[in-house]
């Protein structure tokens, strides 16, 4: 957080921060306000590129002490084998407490109602503000960032959650400078996004510069796909393929890592991090737009999703 | 953002700046200009804005709904919180809070101002700085907003009048003699006016030339 970024031309100072670490610092100022502001935070981890970044920096802001944050993960039942597999891994490394809140489990029980188009993202909703509810959960962090979506372009790194979890745009607090506004009532929560001002390469290339360890798939790797709504999807029992749609093997990685029944991967050869910085870096479409059915519901899908409480 | 070279991957520096003005003086179709010069609208948003725009029955794709991005707001046509969004040139990175324009949302405004370095202040060219106007040059000074840009807007709609332009700036001084911004005591406005003047003729008329971020990278 202290180095010296060189010299630009165009800047005044020669201590003026790198961009990297002026977002570095803005996040772990965020993590260390709500563990001195919350009595119950918690982080949700998806084993996705934001939220591994989100776990570093919340080691970065407490080391040498422990991250003094437990862990959720709303598990849709349709998970890539290698980010549980990362995912207990981290847990375990750093000595962590996970939560887990199933969407598995909740349809098993007959409280939410598998889609006819099979996808499980919407889904998530419940089990998670149910979850936030149990454990009395106060500030949940989140990996979201503005630049993901022109609803999360909207929202403040400090966002309140009424008791149901839902999010009113129209009633958003002010946030000055870095000063961040917990107060809230019993039963409400505030969601944090420590990435907010973060853009999908600034991700990239924060992982490439702490040589954080990312699942396999976000390299590319030959995958039996099916073609789907102009993306590539993975056959599995939540409906792929369909009779017209034929499997092929193909050399793909993955862009954004969610529901397996929702999120595409993408032509790819990208092997090394900085091959993947040069994709994307070149890329004209943007993570959500390339890989995410869940989006392309409707103009307003994340909002409407976001009010009910969704991430 | 298919433009982005080597050069401007190592880009390290970061600035913020925020949009302000009056409603309707054109704050979100600028930042949509910015954006579409810079080449940082991605095809797929592109086309969801260009896909809304025909459903309400507009001609052109319009650039503010890039980042009127709540229901409400693509509903009624207004900017009612602070959207940001991210763009990069070769020398740095910027943050860009496009903030409301309207009296009843002006603490959202606040919010997108306070953490910008640099504000775009915004003046429509036939009504001149108004009340409004005024409000947020003054949020800006109390915020410690460092740099303060008066950008004046549809010039094509007063022809191009050279007094017109004048205008702005000799009555925004005035505005602040009596708020006295702290490092920005003028704004670029009267210590450059080409710059001004080429911002709002590059964002309206679409002319071939260099595009509008070449401005940015030099501020502040």
């Amino acid at each position: 957080m202290t180095t010296v970024a060189r010299t630009e031309e165009g800047t005044d100072s020669p201590y003026a921060l790198s961009h990297l670490d002026s977002l570095e610092s803005e996040a772990v100022h965020i993590f260390r306000e709500v563990a001195g502001e919350f009595e119950n935070p918690v982080i949700l981890f998806s084993g996705g590129k934001d939220s591994i970044v989100m776990l570093h920096l919340a080691l970065k802001a407490f080391a040498p002490a422990s991250v003094p944050f437990s862990l959720l993960h709303v598990d849709t039942g349709h998970n890539f084998p290698e980010v549980l597999e990362y995912r207990d891994r981290t847990v375990a490394e750093h000595g962590l407490r996970l939560h887990v809140a199933s969407v598995q489990d909740y349809i098993d029980r007959g409280l939410l109602k598998e889609r006819p188009d099979g996808t499980r993202n919407p889904l998530q909703t419940l089990p998670l503000t149910e979850k936030i509810q149990a454990e009395r959960f106060d500030a949940v962090f989140g990996g979201g960032r503005r630049d993901e979506e022109k609803a999360r372009a909207k929202e403040r790194v400090f966002s309140l959650r009424d008791e149901f979890s839902q999010w009113d745009p129209r009633r958003q607090r002010p946030e000055l400078w870095n000063l961040y506004n917990g107060r809230h009532a019993p039963g409400e929560h505030v969601r944090v996004f420590p990435l907010s001002n973060w853009t999908e390469l600034d991700v990239w290339q924060y992982i490439a510069r702490e040589g954080i360890e990312l699942p396999g798939i976000y390299f590319a790797h030959e995958r039996e796909v099916f073609r789907r709504a102009g993306m590539w999807l993975t056959p599995g029992e939540w409906g792929g393929p369909k009779e017209n749609e034929t499997v092929e093997k193909r050399l793909v990685r993955y862009r954004t890592v969610g529901d397996m029944s929702c999120t595409g991967a993408v032509d790819s050869d990208a092997l090394t991090l900085e091959q993947v910085i040069a994709e994307i870096a070149a890329s004209r479409l943007t993570e959500r737009g390339a890989t995410r059915a869940d989006d392309k519901m409707s103009e307003a899908a994340m909002e409407d999703r976001k009010r009910e409480g969704y991430f | 953002m298919s433009t982005v070279t080597t050069e401007e991957l190592s880009a390290t520096t970061l600035l913020r700046f925020a949009t302000a003005g009056s409603v309707d003086d054109g704050k979100s179709t600028l930042v949509g200009r910015l954006l579409h010069d810079s080449k940082s609208i991605l095809t797929d948003q592109l086309e969801a804005v260009e896909r809304a725009s025909a459903s309400r029955g507009q001609e052109g794709p319009d650039l503010a709904l890039l980042t009127d991005g709540l229901r409400a707001e693509r509903e009624q046509g207004i900017t009612i919180d602070v959207a940001y969004r991210y763009f990069a040139t070769p020398r740095r990175r910027f943050i860009l809070a496009d903030t409301p324009g309207h009296v009843q949302y002006t603490r959202n405004m606040v919010t997108g101002a306070s953490t910008a370095e640099l504000t775009v202040i915004l003046v429509d060219a036939r009504n001149g700085v108004v009340e409004q106007t005024r409000r947020h040059a003054a949020i800006a000074a109390l915020l410690r907003v460092p740099h303060v840009v008066l950008a004046v807007n549809k010039m094509d709609l007063v022809k191009y009048e050279e007094t017109v332009f004048a205008r702005s700036p000799r009555s925004s001084r005035r505005t602040r003699a009596s708020w006295a911004s702290p490092r920005s005591p003028r704004s670029r406005s009267r210590r450059s006016p080409g710059t001004t003047w080429w911002i709002r003729r590059r964002t309206w008329t679409g002319t071939a030339g260099r595009p509008s971020w070449n401005t940015w990278k030099r501020f502040p």
